[in-house]
């Protein structure tokens, strides 16, 4: 069975409505059959793809973003970034930017990212007077960036696959997260004037600063605690994890906020979510075992190669594939066939591979709200009610926004590089 | 059958929450020993990496059962409730395969690599115990859901508990 | 095709690695593959997958043993998994020299211990030799035990090796190979363990810039071919495989002792001090009860080591 075969087999797959992780392991299974491999080395496969200390960070960041969504501490920082920046033109918007931003610092994945943001501010922008579409769009496209914001999963996840210190990758996405968060708070500041009025009354008084403030510090204090531990060298990146979700319980008793029934939903919801994810990356593991084994990688390496002397025809070709493929695959699969596959013509075409990473994390990120593909522009739109054709066009300078900053990691490594070369 | 259905999910939410927490402890512990007592742990890594695989294949049977498997739905939303029932049909009927082939799949290797133990010394089978565990709690959601469908949801829920994907 | 191999001339034998694709081990197995394809008249073509490519070594040595891989090559601590006596090559100071292990390793200890490789399924072809296996760190140089005291030193996850870094005070860190750089580069180790190549080549140096020649341990590796595909083949392709693997055996280590000098060299442009003044002695006084400990578990083999 060719390569060609398998992908069509996939995509038609997922688009008849086979969950992802089903199309993945089918395809995967029927090729094991194909080259004579008993079911045991195809679950040999999955285990040992699965079977990573790394990958430990994914259960502890969704049941850290679990904890605090449902002990209120990520409304207390979307309230008291309201009061920061909510009172200018499109403030609401760029709140909901900067929100997603801390809480993405907190959750490690774009989709509870969007859902955790997208139902507390929704809701006030539409009485904002914002149309349902253009405030959908506003949450998706801050979500996308979630994937730059240390502890992202999909990071960790490439971390793991590429073999690139959690730390540098962490720190290398921290700068682009910020430029792009900006152009995007800048969007939403020319829409609100000139094409999409919008009618924020947000009264700001010191007092209810103060307060804000005061009811954010907490859980503003976990990022610190997560990127500082590993910062200091108290604990690796998965341990940190551990130590977040300690922190968010320390926090959800200290607001009294989750009741004993809360807990269970919240621990089945984490295990739930993380078993979607994990079988996702598992299966996906036997996949990218099978393209190995057939030497798919060498031949794509090959036809892929006659690009790699020209940067700007190589690094094009790399940001549609991803694009595309990460929105079918929902990311994370994605990324574990290709990054390995990929990673080596890279460093070719003179990418480095950190600056590689980022690069492909940020069009990942763009993938998942990718309209009507992406997982997470299906979560936006349920939550404005709204059809996803419809968050299409609101997304269009959002994805101008995104792009641009791809071509910038592209072509201008210190974008990312340099943040990381700092503490080296 | 109802009965037995709920009691079977209630031992998969405890046991995914009893995983869970025993992998946060595990780690603290791990850290707890290196950092404050300088007495790493030589165990700890691997108890908590076989916890996780646990955790993906009791998941993954949560996730079969609970309907939170990444879809893309993009036309479901315009068929009938007969034509919806059709292709969730078809995606159990997808998804049971991968499942029954991957616990069929561990059970062989496990026969095969009976004497394997991880280098702390624990069997390598209690480890991959866990694939087919998961695949027959699965596997058991989708011949239900197939004989007996729970009733079809309204529409697509955006609610955060259902989204898996997108990390 | 539904076969591994088919639809050529040739049979394809795929040969599963975990080392870089510029690792001498590489190019020696390479090597092996020009070795068996004129033994075999061209019948036989090996396909070497580099780079941890087909999985880890725990994976593929797994794979090997149940056929759907033909052959791969370990470190020996990992062939742990299948039976603990093999452990016993862990054990520091098991050779006062690396001659002293050859010799062992092609006399009677060898043969026990493929005896019970044969026993999993892995029919070993060659013995690799990785040099000596030494301390490094970001802290100190190291001279003798009481320069460990306290070190937080990364090792390898077998009990054998965590046990003899605790009894030389160091604090022996079980990690993953693949987290050491990270952890390394955070301070959550300050050190860890390997021959020169690996800690060039892994980047490790650029962290860790003390290195010390303890020479506390025989680096072997086995090249081996699954028991099951072997038995499988006529016998003039098995002598085949077996020719191919003597000759491999010692073109490897050729290979190994130039590529040593090369990286030991890379290592000092890195910024790297080194000392070899290592108190062997006051090593392997704190290691007794290490011996004592595992002799039980190590039974016969460990009255094959020269040293015990
Ligand atoms: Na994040
Ligand atoms: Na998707």
């Amino acid at each position: 069975m060719t390569l060609a075969v398998g992908f069509v087999g996939i995509v038609a797959l997922i688009l008849i409505g086979v969950p992802v992780v089903a199309a993945l392991g089918t395809v995967g299974l029927a090729q094991a059959w194909w080259d004579g491999l008993p079911l045991s080395a195809a679950a040999q496969s999955v285990y040992h793809g699965l079977d990573s200390f790394t990958l430990l960070a994914i259960p502890l960041f969704v049941l850290t973003g679990e904890i605090l969504h449902r002990s209120g501490a990520a409304e207390r920082l979307v309230r008291f970034v309201t009061m920061l920046v909510g009172w200018l033109p499109g403030g609401l918007g760029m709140s909901v930017v900067a929100s997603t931003m801390l809480f993405s610092g907190l959750s490690g994945s774009v989709n509870a990212d969007a859902a955790a943001i997208g139902s507390t501010m929704i809701p006030p922008m539409a009485k904002a007077g914002y149309r349902r579409p253009w405030a959908a769009a506003i949450v998706a496209a801050a979500s996308g960036t979630g994937i730059l914001i240390p502890p992202s999963i999909t990071m960790i996840v490439l971390g793991t696959v590429a073999q690139i210190s959690i730390r540098d990758l962490f720190l290398a996405a921290l700068i682009p997260a910020a430029v792009v968060a900006v152009a995007k708070g800048v969007v939403i500041y020319f829409y609100a004037k000139y094409v999409e009025p919008t009618g924020e009354r947000v009264e700001v008084t010191a007092a209810a600063l103060g307060r804000a403030a005061v009811s954010a510090m907490l859980p503003l204090g976990a990022p610190v605690i997560i990127l500082g531990g590993i910062l200091a060298g108290i604990f690796t990146a998965t341990e940190a994890a551990a130590v977040a979700v300690l922190y968010a319980v320390l926090l959800a008793v200290g607001y009294r906020s989750v009741s004993r029934s809360d807990w269970g939903t919240i621990l089945v919801n984490a295990g739930r979510i993380s078993g979607v994810v994990l079988s996702l990356v598992g299966v996906a593991q036997l996949l990218a075992f099978m393209l190995a084994y057939d030497q798919v990688g060498v031949e794509l390496a090959d036809w892929t190669s006659q690009f790699t002397g020209n940067y700007l025809v190589f690094v094009t070709i790399l940001m549609i594939l991803f694009w595309i493929l990460g929105a079918l695959l929902d990311g994370i699969p994605a990324l574990v066939v290709l990054i390995p596959l990929f990673l080596p013509l890279a460093a070719q075409a003179g990418m480095g591979e950190l600056h590689f990473a980022i690069f492909s994390l940020a069009v990942f990120g763009i993938s998942l709200v990718t309209p009507p593909l992406g997982s997470a522009s299906f979560i936006v739109t349920g939550l404005a009610k709204i059809r996803v054709v419809d968050l299409i066009r609101p997304m269009l300078p959002f994805m101008a926004v995104m792009f641009a900053t791809i071509l910038l990691l592209a072509y201008v490594p210190a974008f990312s590089e340099w943040l990381p070369s700092l503490v080296r | 059958m109802r009965a037995a259905l709920r009691a079977v999910t209630l031992a998969e939410n405890i046991l995914i929450g009893l995983l869970l927490i025993g992998i946060v402890a595990v780690i603290l512990a791990q850290v707890f020993f290196r950092y404050a007592l300088s007495q790493p742990l030589s165990w700890s890594t691997e108890v908590a990496t076989g916890l996780l695989l646990y955790v993906a294949f009791v998941g993954f049977a949560i996730g079969v059962r609970d309907n939170a498997h990444v879809t893309l739905n993009l036309y479901e939303r315009r068929l009938s409730d007969r034509g919806r029932r059709v292709v969730r049909s078809v995606e159990l009927v997808f998804l049971g395969g991968v499942l029954l082939a991957l616990g069929v799949g561990t059970v062989q290797y496990i026969s095969e690599q009976r004497d394997v133990t991880t280098p702390a010394g624990l069997p390598l089978w209690t480890i991959l115990l866990a694939i087919p565990l998961g695949s027959a709690l699965g596997l058991l959601h989708v011949v239900v859901e197939l004989i007996a469908p729970q009733p079809l949801p309204d529409e697509v829920s955006a609610e955060v508990d259902l989204v898996g994907g997108g990390v | 095709s539904r076969h591994p191999g088919g639809g050529g001339g040739a049979t394809t034998i795929r040969l599963g690695d975990d080392v870089a694709e510029d690792n001498p081990e590489i190019a020696a197995e390479r090597w092996f593959g020009d070795q068996v394809k004129s033994l075999t008249g061209g019948k036989y073509e090996v396909k070497v997958f580099p780079n941890a490519t087909l999985g880890d070594s725990n994976r593929m040595n797994e794979q090997v043993r149940s056929g759907t891989l033909q052959m791969s090559k370990s470190l020996f601590s990992n062939l742990t998994a299948f039976d603990k006596r093999l452990g016993v090559l862990s054990l520091p100071y098991a050779f006062a020299k690396p001659e002293d292990g050859f010799t062992a390793l092609s006399g009677p200890l060898g043969d026990e211990c493929k005896k019970i490789l044969d026993g999993v399924g892995l029919t070993v072809l060659s013995w690799f030799y990785t040099g000596t296996r030494n301390v490094y760190n970001t802290k100190r140089p190291v001279h003798g035990a009481a320069d460990l005291k306290g070190l937080r030193l990364r090792v390898p996850q077998n009990p054998v090796t965590v046990d003899s870094f605790n009894a030389l005070g160091a604090q022996a860190t079980p990690l993953p190979a693949t987290e050491i750089y990270s952890a390394l580069q955070q301070g959550v180790i300050d050190g860890a363990e390997n021959n020169p190549i690996y800690y060039v080549s892994s980047k490790q140096v650029e962290e860790a810039k003390h290195w010390s020649w303890t020479r506390h341990q025989l680096g072997v590796d086995v090249l081996m071919v699954s028991k099951k595909f072997f038995a499988e083949q006529p016998a003039d392709v098995q002598d085949a495989l077996v020719q191919a693997g003597k000759l491999t055996q010692d073109h490897e280590r050729e290979l190994w002792n130039t590529q040593t000098d090369i990286f030991v060299k890379k290592a000092q442009d890195a910024g790297a001090t080194s000392n070899d003044d290592v108190d062997v002695a006051s090593m392997q006084t704190a290691l007794k009860p290490v011996f004592d400990k595992y002799r039980p578990t190590f039974g016969d083999l460990m009255k094959l080591l020269p040293v015990a």
